[in-house]
């Protein structure tokens, strides 16, 4: 039961910010995750929230209770790294106890409550394995059944799954979600892989140098980026990006590169800027050549046959625009076809800020 | 130019059989992508391609002559590895002409073709520059570069994509394969990434503990895999693979999914011809998530299963279902409203089903 809060947190090493400025409310009972690129100040904040790392400036809560001056043992938020590290000479068993019995509690205390953690994970039949023999979704549960039996507040998960191969991975989220939802737990993820966050979370935040670019729903930020940087990191394959001219007062886009004037049926104050259509490969549709009403003549570029569905790379001229289309559509090298572009599924970014000018409907 | 046949190939260290008897045609500019898992042989096999291995049995023939006393200097083989080797005191320009150099080549044709491949890796306004300074993104492409420039007959990329980020990447996917098909060479690539294998090769080889799963193009292996393995490794999320029993439901063939259901074949000639083909009853039934159905009606075409949890992946949606203990996925287009612990009816796809005998895993009734 744990409702955490950063409330305007700073933190520097010398010349080198790591985090600025973040406020975050993460809910009791919430799967929250922490997502961005190498060295954007994910780890920082779990350091700071587990009391690990001192900020410079700002509070911490936890509960609505200030907890700055509280040590990692008393906030009692427990940790669950990458490598799960888990000790390969004891049993499943011996890995749960070690926290309790490292604190010298009673031992049929530490009994009763190995046992209770092991029936909550269903672990209760590996008590006695050694890791070597479990599985991998098994050895993480043995792990974050090591972290419960101290009964914390809330977990903290720094990319525990990263080191897994791909189809491991897509297994162990659901597993970790599942969990989650059972223990009924606040949980708080760090991670780079952005279908893993869109996966499991609840909510995220989008960082970028040390600090938030948004905080929402998976949809939301999925559907609804709020600049142009979440737009480019969320989404595989990535979306498209169109330079051109914005015109708010008309809600007009006209394309520098390309033949391309869209009425996106908007207005709004300001002058005209230089701007960035984006829409989403899957939110774009290939016609036959000629349509009269698609937006673009184009040509097809190469094609990259996934199975369950098709990328398609169609070029007008220099540009090359992703599209994505289900199943396992044929097209030619060089065919000449046209692109639909639906107006109401485009963002407009500002092309030097990077901030949204317009969101897709 | 070059073909490359594979010929009995045999590669053992020790007790372990790294490649067992591999036979593969690899056609003159074809891009071939050698696809397995972890200790699959698919790099051994490369590096045998290369010269950096010796085979312990079989033959390697470039255009159906024997390499095997050729060094890997005399080969003509290019290399991209995934850890990109390359001169960081050196310009990118000095970088890209270093091969062209060490051949000797005329300073104007140098000169011609390294502004040539500058211009096709959009590397142009990096030749000054010095490696050092590029990106982890860019030096994959000067790797790539340097060793397209000297236009090899045959060029061996072992990973090459697998330290970039993903929306790199998927933009380098598409670069590769625009290159190949400019260069026209014989390209060899070994990944254990399907996604990379499916968007990149003519014909992927499929690779399992040393042996040859399936060797056809991306759609052959996708739509038909000769095996449980194959079935399982190509596609995200994997096809859905069911054990189950053949029977005869008052007289019309059908198989049995114990408590889950029935699943009459007297719809689905396909698989009823696949089905006429089993030497056992214990069989395997397989159907991708994309292709299967949902249904909240009561259908005695259907088997009973229960939504165990909704993943929202971009453009995508997963649904995961219970279906009598077994996790089976589901994946449709766009969101896909349906709450976690709903029953429903899941429907395979009539023409796109699949069928394995359970003990040899292989797939009956293939053309």
């Amino acid at each position: 039961m744990a409702e955490l809060e950063l409330i305007g947190v700073n933190k520097s090493y010398g010349r080198v910010v790591a985090v600025k400025d973040i406020n975050l409310k993460i809910a009791d009972n919430e799967f929250f995750c922490v997502f961005g690129p190498p060295s954007c100040g994910k780890t920082s904040i779990l350091r700071i929230l587990l009391g690990l790392t001192q900020p410079d400036e700002g509070e911490i809560r936890i509960n609505g209770q200030r907890v700055n001056e509280q040590g990692p043992k008393e906030r009692n938020l427990a940790m669950v790294f990458q490598n799960l590290a888990l000790f390969p000479h004891m049993t499943a068993g011996e890995n749960l106890a070690f926290p309790l019995v490292e604190r010298k509690i009673d031992k049929t205390e530490v009994k009763r409550r190995v046992q209770a953690v092991a029936e909550t994970l269903h672990i209760t039949k590996l008590l006695r394995k050694l890791p070597a023999h479990l599985s991998g979704g098994e050895r993480q549960r043995v792990a974050i059944g090591r972290a419960l039996v101290r009964e914390p507040t809330a977990f903290l998960m720094d990319e525990p799954i990263a080191a897994l191969d791909a189809r491991l991975r897509e297994e162990m989220r659901v597993e970790l979600k599942r969990l989650q939802r059972e223990l009924k737990h606040t949980l708080v993820y760090v991670t780079h892989d952005q279908e893993e966050a869109m996966s499991v979370a609840d909510r995220m935040a989008i960082l970028e140098g040390g600090m938030i670019r948004q905080v929402g729903t998976p949809d939301e930020i999925y559907n609804h980026p709020q600049s142009r940087y979440v737009a480019e990191l969320i989404g595989s394959p990535p979306m498209n990006f169109i330079a051109g001219t914005y015109q708010p007062q008309n809600g007009r886009f006209v394309a520098s590169a390309v033949p391309l004037e869209l009425d996106l049926a908007a207005r709004a104050d300001g002058d005209p800027c230089d701007a960035r259509l984006a829409i989403r490969p899957e939110d774009l549709r290939i016609h036959e050549a000629g349509n009269p009403r698609a937006a673009l003549a184009a040509e097809v570029y190469e094609v990259e046959p996934l199975g369950a569905f098709t990328i398609v790379d169609v070029n007008i001229g220099e540009t090359i625009l992703k599209v994505m289309e289900p199943g396992q559509p044929s097209y030619r090298l060089k065919q000449p076809i046209a692109l639909g572009i639906t107006p109401a599924k485009c963002h407009v970014f500002d092309g030097a800020t990077g901030v949204l000018l317009k969101g897709a409907a | 130019m070059a073909s490359i046949r594979l010929s009995s190939l045999s590669k053992r260290f020790g007790q372990v059989t790294a490649v067992d008897r591999l036979e593969l045609l690899i056609p003159d500019k074809e891009f071939v992508a050698l696809l397995g898992p972890s200790g699959c042989g698919k790099t051994t096999t490369m590096n045998m391609i290369a010269g950096i291995e010796r085979p312990t049995e079989g033959r390697i023939l470039f255009d159906d002559r024997d390499i095997q006393n050729l060094p890997p200097s005399r080969r003509d083989v290019g290399f991209v590895f995934q850890n990109y080797a390359i001169f960081t005191h050196m310009t990118v320009y000095e970088n890209l002409a270093f091969g062209l150099r060490v051949r000797k080549l005329p300073r104007t044709e140098i000169d011609r073709r390294v502004r040539e491949m500058a211009s096709l890796m959009r590397l142009d306004n990096r030749l000054d520059w010095l490696s050092a300074k590029l990106s982890v993104n860019e030096l994959q492409k000067v790797a790539i570069g340097r060793s397209a420039i000297t236009e090899p007959a045959i060029f061996l990329l072992d990973e090459p994509l697998s330290n970039l980020d993903a929306a790199f990447r998927a933009f380098m996917r598409t670069e590769l394969k625009h290159l190949q098909h400019q260069f026209q060479q014989t390209m060899v690539y070994v990944t254990h990434d399907q996604i990379e294998a499916m968007s990149l090769a003519d014909r992927i080889a499929v690779m399992n503990l040393g042996v040859l799963q399936q060797y056809g193009s991306p759609a052959e292996v996708y739509n038909q895999p000769r095996n449980t393995f194959v079935a399982n490794f190509m596609g995200s999320p994997s096809m859905n693979l069911l054990p189950c029993s053949a029977v005869e439901n008052n007289g019309v063939p059908a198989l049995s999914f114990g408590e889950v259901g029935m699943l009459s074949l007297a719809q689905d000639d396909a698989l009823l011809r696949r089905f006429r083909t089993a030497q056992a009853p214990s069989l395997v039934f397989g159907a991708r998530p994309e292709d299967m159905e949902i249904t909240t009606s009561d259908n005695d075409a259907g088997l009973a299963a229960t939504v165990t949890f909704v993943e929202p992946i971009g453009p995508r949606t997963v649904v995961h279902l219970d279906m009598g203990g077994k996790t089976i996925k589901i994946a449709k287009e766009k969101r896909f409203p349906i709450g976690i612990g709903s029953r429903v009816n899941v429907v395979p796809p009539r023409g796109k089903c699949h069928l394995f005998d359970a003990e040899s895993g292989a797939a009956l009734g293939l053309e």
